[in-house]
């Protein structure tokens, strides 16, 4: 079965997988019933997303893993999210069927799946993985601790280093900086990518309160506040590029940063650095971050409830947050934030984000999200 | 001789069905794809554009029947900017292309020697080029600091008398006008070729001038097809989304971008389905207008 597995390509998987929903609940022979009181020799790991966290797992982590614990780890990854709905329902369809040992002991998904209602994750602390001690808290408490973070990224502040000497430090700063600059900034438009929509978040909290927003329900109370945030930004507009000129999807403002239309603007972290290494941008542009910073985002994997792997579940994930595997996300093709605390992580993968290897705050996002967006062009843009 | 005429009268009848029988055949798949992709869709947007979503504080919806988002976009200024800005985008592009076209048409019609033959080849070029590469062309091309800009201000134009086009609405018009150049030369061209040598050289014979073949020959009978190419382009320009999605202002929006923000970025469904059904009667205006002269023509 294993080998089996692991050799068909994704396709065949997704085929599976929606044979095992349309049989709803039908008994999969993926997980062998081995106790898991018992030392786990085996792992069945599903995720999604782009081809280089496929290689991040596949050719650096597991084997390295499966070397260092003689645990047989079983992959199977679906590209950008295909079928995600799919494995979320065959776990559910198991746990709907009260089985015991599920055959999904670790998946990478979308935040959102990991605190339904449903309930079909395992919540984990530093007593079952000695390494979540090193995870800024905030990013476990966005999931309930249903899912550990290992890798993130975060919108930062980049800036052209032969224009601008001293970088702003706090927002406050930098609002300061643009109005004394004009039309040497340039944010794009919030729903066309997810670094304009850092700097206006980061406007309705200067207005707002952010304990308002982390781990509290919706509430459209709070966006009362966001009024005064909103006139702000549309006084900010003058003093922008092109006097309020959005450029479109987050690569509109490296576009702009390349052309030296623009001296400063907001980026995501992994985009720029990979921008910068691949001579995207010119070597004069650096990044840092102000404080309190941008907000940014974590990746999760979840161990299923009832893993039938539980142990190797742990293990594994313990093992991607030891600073070794950390640093192969900073440093490798992912150009990723580590999923534990910076001051953990070796000196030479603080360096590739110098300036910038800080924590980042968190957005909810969903409906507060939808509305940011709709109001910013309705009272902004117009 | 008789022989010949009553077998036909007893076989024809019989073809008559199954031709019939042939017709409905053929007829169904057609139908049965615009039931599907057609009429059932616009009905569920037109159903849905009266569906009306309240959220509670907690973020929780109901739902109710009512006419609140037409409301709406009558009266938020954002929404009604938008229809306002879609329909005069699509009038200039038509008008400018239309003018355009109608020269090059005549040029290929009436014009005789290299320079029209050559034009004859090279108009049709944009055809072959997908709107968002030309999109992309048009942004490294017309923006500020981009290829024009750069040559004029290396022959001394000063930094920043470039005018914004790109992100402007200025920057939609261009593009629409050069994308549609060739279809609607195209069709000009076409009609223009309809209208008979003779009847050109029978008016000079009796001393018309060339101004006068235009206005009371060429004109009055290009007329008809020129004006369904006009509905056509129209149709096209108003329902856009990549050209205005890349090149145009961050507000007003076009339709067709508008409807997308709506939709998948404030996952308002009922306001994005109320602005489908806005495209609908434009272009059911213009759609209207095709068919009539679709039906006089067919009546001539």
């Amino acid at each position: 079965m294993k080998q089996w597995l692991r050799s068909i390509t994704p396709l065949a998987a997704v085929l599976l997988v929606a044979a095992a929903c349309g049989g709803g609940g039908t008994p999969s022979a993926g997980g062998s019933s081995a106790p898991s009181a018992a030392e786990d020799k085996e792992l069945v790991f599903y995720s999604g997303g782009d081809t280089n966290v496929q290689d991040l797992h596949q050719k650096q982590i597991i084997p390295a893993f499966e070397k260092a614990t003689g645990i047989k780890v079983t992959f199977t990854f679906l590209e950008h999210g295909t079928g995600a709905q799919g494995i979320y329902d065959r776990i559910k369809a198991q746990s709907d069927a009260g089985k015991t040992q599920w055959d999904i002991d670790l998946w990478e998904s979308d935040t959102g799946y990991y605190t339904r209602p449903d309930d079909l994750f395992l919540q984990v602390t530093d007593k079952d993985i000695a390494n979540l001690g090193k995870v800024p808290k905030p990013t476990l408490d966005f999931v309930q601790n249903k899912a550990v973070p290992y890798r993130g990224s975060s919108v930062v502040l980049a800036y052209n280093s032969d224009k601008v000497t001293n970088p702003p430090q706090t927002y406050d700063q930098l609002l300061d900086w643009i109005k004394a600059n004009p039309g040497k900034f340039a944010y794009n438009e919030p729903s066309t990518g997810g670094s304009g929509d850092a700097f206006v978040i980061a406007m309705l909290y200067k207005y707002s309160d952010y304990n308002k927003y982390v781990s509290q329900p919706f509430s459209a109370s709070n966006e009362k506040d966001w009024d005064a945030a909103f006139a702000a930004l549309k006084g900010l507009a003058p003093s922008l590029y092109g006097k309020g000129t959005y450029p479109k999807g987050n690569a509109g403002t490296l576009d702009l940063l390349n052309r030296g239309e623009i001296w400063m603007g907001t980026v995501w972290s992994d985009q720029s650095t990979q921008a910068l290494q691949a001579g995207q941008l010119p070597k004069t542009v650096k990044i840092t971050q102000i404080n309190p910073a941008f907000n940014g985002g974590a990746a999760y994997i979840g161990i299923t409830k009832k893993a039938t792997h539980k142990q190797a579940a742990m293990k594994y994930l313990n093992f991607l947050l030891e600073p070794a595997q950390q640093s192969l996300i900073v440093t490798g093709a992912m150009s990723g934030y580590p999923g534990i605390d910076w001051q953990y992580m070796p000196s030479d993968a603080r360096t590739r984000f110098s300036g910038a290897d800080k924590e980042y705050r968190l957005w909810p996002g969903g409906t507060y999200g939808q509305d940011m967006q709709r109001l910013w062009h309705e009272k902004v843009a117009s | 001789m008789a022989v010949v005429t009553s077998a036909r009268a007893v076989v024809r009848p019989r073809r008559l069905d199954r031709s019939r029988a042939a017709g409905v055949l053929l007829v169904l798949p057609s139908l049965l794809y615009l039931t599907l992709f057609v009429f059932i869709p616009v009905i569920k947007a037109i159903t849905t554009s009266f569906t009306v979503r309240d959220r509670d504080d907690a973020g929780n919806y109901t739902y109710r029947v009512g006419l609140d988002n037409y409301a709406q976009l009558a009266t938020s200024e954002t929404l009604r900017a938008n229809v306002i800005f879609t329909v005069l985008i699509a009038v200039t592009s038509v008008a400018i292309v239309f003018c355009i076209a109608y020269v090059i048409a005549l040029a290929l019609r009436f014009g005789r020697g290299p320079s029209a033959r050559f034009l004859g080849r090279i108009y049709i070029v944009p055809l072959f080029i997908p709107s968002v590469i030309a999109s992309y062309a048009m942004i490294t091309f017309l923006a500020n600091h981009g290829f024009v800009d750069g040559i004029l201000q290396a022959l001394g134009l000063p930094d920043g008398v470039f005018p914004k086009i790109v992100f402007d609405w200025k920057g939609i018009v261009i593009t629409q006008v050069w994308l549609s150049l060739p279809f609607m030369t195209v069709l000009l061209s076409s009609v223009l070729l309809e209208i008979s040598d003779s009847l050109i050289e029978s008016a000079r014979d009796v001393g018309a001038s060339s101004w006068q073949i235009f206005r009371h020959i060429v004109l009055p009978l290009s007329a008809p097809g020129a004006l369904i190419g006009v509905t056509f382009m129209f149709l096209g320009v108003i329902g856009g989304f990549t050209v205005p999605y890349l090149l145009g202002p961050n507000a007003p929006q076009m339709l067709g971008v508008s409807m997308v923000y709506y939709m998948t970025n404030y996952f308002e469904p009922y306001i994005a389905s109320t602005q489908a059904v806005a495209i609908f009667l434009l272009s059911l205006v213009a759609a209207v207008y095709y068919v009539r002269q679709q039906f006089k023509r067919e009546v001539r």
